[in-house]
């Protein structure tokens, strides 16, 4: 098969032929078989083409809210499922942790005892693994985010013996880290799996974050930057 | 970012979807694909679009721009000749992420093809640009696009059988 045979196949595969000489390729294709077989090929290989590449057209959530309308953008917004009520209770019972101040990092910062304050003013956000606390207890910071009052929070997974609390403290001008809402986790079967709030657990940290983040969260680079410039704006 | 109108954003949201497929018909694979369509986003957000853009048509562009470029920095990193026609140019394979799916067949001829009939057949064949379009995209003759897609259709076939492989 020549080239211009292939070229114009191709045209007539994507419709790009006038409508004279496409008529002169039927013609031509119900005379030649050799002609016949390579369209079916062209037309089998567009298909497949189409085919193969169908599903991967998925945005991936962050990209598509690079380019949403700012109207629009919702920070943070989750979809919430619907719980079960015990887990209100559950959580209603343990937010009473919200508002309490933590040690202030100075006071206790030596790099053999940290605490939940040292490990929040230092340590970058993890999608797995943990920091230990001098009392023995693990925590794994998991974001960064604006609060709308100014204010730098971040996100927190603590966990403790079997008890697993997943919270959002804030850091406040002073520079001591307060406790904004604190609520019951599961952590699943294994502890390596891990997922943000709102996917189901704590929806109280969900909600606050839906409600008090001024934007998304921060990326990794730019909480390095807030980390080395001690969270000064 | 105040480059972009909010009409224009709402041009480029519908493009996405599509655009996001390009990017996977170019790379290969979902890793790559992804960091595709967040760089292109990222320079359409910081350079703009002129007013009377056709959104689809300008995201494209950049797109087949940025890739380029990646192109040509991989060259550079692999001490290839620096040449995005190569035919050899055949890198995303490797970066494939191991345990994402295999690369179907026709996926893999597509990633032997030279870089510049890769681009056209994906644009017209997957995508369902006009030859005029995928012109404008890729800033070259109309004449040039068909011919291109030509020596793509007639590379794949030789790299691949679709009857063979149907079913």
């Amino acid at each position: 098969m020549k080239d211009q045979e292939y070229e114009l196949l191709s045209q007539y595969v994507d419709g790009e032929l006038d409508e004279v000489t496409a008529q002169r390729v039927r013609a031509r294709l119900d005379a030649e078989p050799a002609l016949r077989e390579t369209l079916d090929k062209l037309l089998a290989l567009n298909a497949r083409l189409r085919e193969t590449f169908a599903g991967t057209d998925t945005v991936p959530e962050s990209v598509a809210a690079m380019v949403r309308p700012s109207s629009n953008v919702v920070p943070l917004t989750r979809q919430r499922p619907a719980r079960p009520a015990w887990q209100y209770a559950v959580a209603a019972s343990l937010v009473a942790a919200a508002g309490l101040l933590l040690t202030p990092q100075w006071q206790t910062s030596t790099p053999s005892s940290p605490t939940l304050a040292t490990v929040l003013e230092s340590t970058p956000s993890m999608a797995s693994g943990w920091a230990s606390l001098a009392n023995g207890e693990q925590v794994r910071p998991v974001l960064s985010f604006s609060h709308i009052d100014g204010s730098w929070c971040r996100e927190y997974l603590l966990k403790a013996n079997a008890a697993s609390t997943r919270g959002v403290a804030c850091r406040l001008d002073d520079g001591q880290w307060q406790v904004r809402v604190a609520a019951a986790a599961e952590l699943p079967g294994s502890s390596a799996e891990f997922r943000p709030a709102g996917a189901g657990d704590a929806d109280q940290v969900a909600d606050y974050l839906a409600d008090y983040s001024a934007d998304i969260a921060l990326s990794a680079s730019e909480e390095q930057r807030l980390i080395e410039q001690a969270w000064l704006r | 970012m105040p480059t972009l109108s909010d009409s224009q954003r709402e041009a480029l949201m519908a493009e996405l979807g599509g655009l996001r497929r390009f990017c996977y018909s170019l790379t290969g694979n979902n890793a790559d694909a992804d960091d595709l369509l967040q760089s292109t986003v990222e320079r359409l957000l910081q350079k703009g679009m002129p007013e009377d853009a056709h959104a689809a048509k300008w995201s494209y562009r950049v797109c087949k721009n940025v890739w380029i470029d990646e192109l040509r920095s991989r060259d550079v990193r692999q001490r290839y000749p620096a040449t995005v026609t190569d035919s050899e140019v055949a890198l995303s394979t490797q970066e494939v992420a191991a345990g994402e799916q295999e690369l179907d067949a026709v996926a893999a001829a597509l990633d032997q093809l030279p870089e510049d009939q890769r681009l056209a057949l994906s644009l017209v064949s997957i995508e369902g640009k006009t030859y005029a379009e995928a012109a404008e995209i890729l800033e070259v003759p109309v004449g040039t696009i068909m011919s291109r897609i030509a020596r793509a259709r007639k590379n794949l076939l030789q790299h691949y059988s679709p009857q063979r492989d149907e079913g």
